[in-house]
């Protein structure tokens, strides 16, 4: 096993550099040196197409791995969670300019009253808006990110299957109005907070969305929102952004419906428009 | 808190576009898509923590990789004990100059399930050079080792993956004796 029959010794210093000229490590001399032995030796020729091939064929299996989408999100909502990098200097910095901004923003307040401020019960509607929001926002990190549902992919039977017959129409629906390069890859009843959920996960190559529906507990968006709220062929639409997701929220008669992702407001609130018209519909048939 | 929002921006924008690398470079030296998700999410953390320390305009894909093995190392030195390679280098010496005839048609998985027997501290190394296309160098410099060592382990990491895959093609009924004696 020990003798390796090359024809003369120069076959086994050329071997020897095999590995470093297949990473385009050699010097320009040496280089020349194997190139001139493989012109004329077939048995290292082979010697280097071998591995030049096992090279190729592990580099192109392992690049077919995909990091799942659960990840990027779990990674974003570390990062924005944890505290900022903040060096020493910065932060004396930061505590100089604070301070600076909030004597300014007295002497605001003081030179203008409270007219630059919004209406106590307009900031009451809106604290109510982002807590209801928050109700889609909760099941979409529970589920589709701490439980890395997104990384799933059911097929539709197995949709029709978890979600029951009442909502399995609701996966083409949704596949439908949504955007061309998402697809729906989870649909599911899931809960948070012991309160059951209707969702259905939405995925392209770099974004989750979540559709997370829910029965009310007697809750409704304010009454005073409804003015600001914007509106999609009639449904009103609630939108809040929310630990850094963007949550467009709208309701039935006795389902509250979230669409959640954290792309800018304008991308998840269009998603949500064209989704909103046929959910509405769709859960209305159900209420009878 | 001023520039928290820039910086984070700045971070993603530098360090997101190589989750995909780092995610197959962890599965492939871990061998579990599982823990290498919480590797991989812990180095991002860390780099995160230590942005700061970061130069703009330096190579943030070699410093994230650095990051990551030190994860990996840690996360070893916590659970396994690093297996020894006293006898694949055994073997090695023998079969290291002897190339078997790779089959033709391979798949994905017998290629990846080949590259698993192989002892993690070649693994790293030829994962990093061949699949993530780092020069000696910068795999020296991920590693902290010298690269001497990046050299060695990469050519007997090739070898004993070339082996592996000559193991298959034995069982593909592809005779390795004639080449074996005769080359």
């Amino acid at each position: 096993m020990k003798v390796i029959g090359f024809e003369h010794n120069h076959c086994k210093k050329i071997r020897s550099y095999l590995d470093s000229y297949l990473s385009n490590e050699l010097m320009v001399e040496t280089n020349h040196e194997v190139l001139k032995h493989l012109d004329g030796c077939q048995a290292c020729s082979d010697a280097l197409a071998s591995r030049s091939r096992v090279k190729q064929v592990l580099r192109q299996a392992a690049m077919r791995d995909e990091a799942p989408a659960g990840l990027r999100y779990r990674i974003q909502k570390d990062i924005r969670k944890s505290a900022a990098p903040v060096r020493w200097g910065q932060w004396v910095l930061a505590a100089a300019a604070a301070g600076v901004l909030m004597a300014g923003a007295i002497g605001v307040v003081r030179f203008t009253g409270s007219r630059g401020a919004q209406p106590r019960n307009e900031r009451a509607a809106t604290a109510q808006t982002a807590e209801l929001l928050t109700i889609g926002l909760n099941d979409h990190s529970f589920c589709a990110i701490d439980h890395n549902l997104a990384s799933r992919r059911f097929t539709r039977e197995e949709m029709s299957q978890k979600i029951g017959p009442e909502f399995a129409g609701l996966v083409d629906l949704v596949e439908q109005k949504a955007p061309g390069e998402y697809e729906v890859v989870v649909g599911h009843r899931c809960q948070f907070a012991g309160r059951p959920f209707i969702h259905l996960i939405l995925r392209n190559q770099e974004t989750l969305i979540s559709l997370a529906i829910t029965k009310k507990n007697g809750e409704s968006f304010p009454a005073e929102a409804v003015a600001t709220a914007m509106k999609a062929s009639g449904v009103s639409l609630y939108d809040s952004r929310i630990q850094n997701y963007e949550v467009t929220g709208f309701e039935t008669r006795d389902y509250l419906a979230f669409v959640v992702s954290n792309l800018p407001k304008e991308d998840n609130v269009r998603i949500a428009s064209n989704l909103a018209p046929g959910v509405r519909d769709f859960l209305r048939k159900l209420e009878g | 808190m001023f520039g928290h929002k820039h910086e984070t921006g700045d971070f993603e924008a530098a360090a997101m576009p190589h989750l995909n690398d780092l995610f197959r470079t962890a599965t492939r030296v871990i061998g579990d898509r599982s823990e290498a998700e919480d590797l991989v999410q812990e180095a991002y953390l860390q780099a995160w923590k230590s942005f700061h320390r970061f130069e703009p305009g330096t190579n943030c894909r070699a410093w994230l990789f650095k990051i990551l093995f030190h994860v990996i190392q840690h996360h070893r030195r916590k659970w396994y004990s690093l297996r020894s390679a006293k006898e694949s280098d055994e073997i090695l010496m023998e079969t290291l100059a002897y190339e078997p005839p790779v089959p033709e048609h391979l798949s994905d998985e017998d290629v990846l399930a080949a590259f698993e027997k192989i002892p993690t501290q070649y693994r790293e190394v030829v994962v990093l050079a061949d699949v993530q296309e780092f020069s000696y160098k910068e795999v020296a410099a991920t590693l902290g080792v010298p690269v001497g060592t990046v050299m060695s382990r990469l050519s007997r990491g090739r070898a004993l993956l070339r082996n592996e895959l000559g193991g298959l093609a034995a069982d593909y009924g592809i005779d390795t004796r004639e080449k074996r004696t005769g080359a």
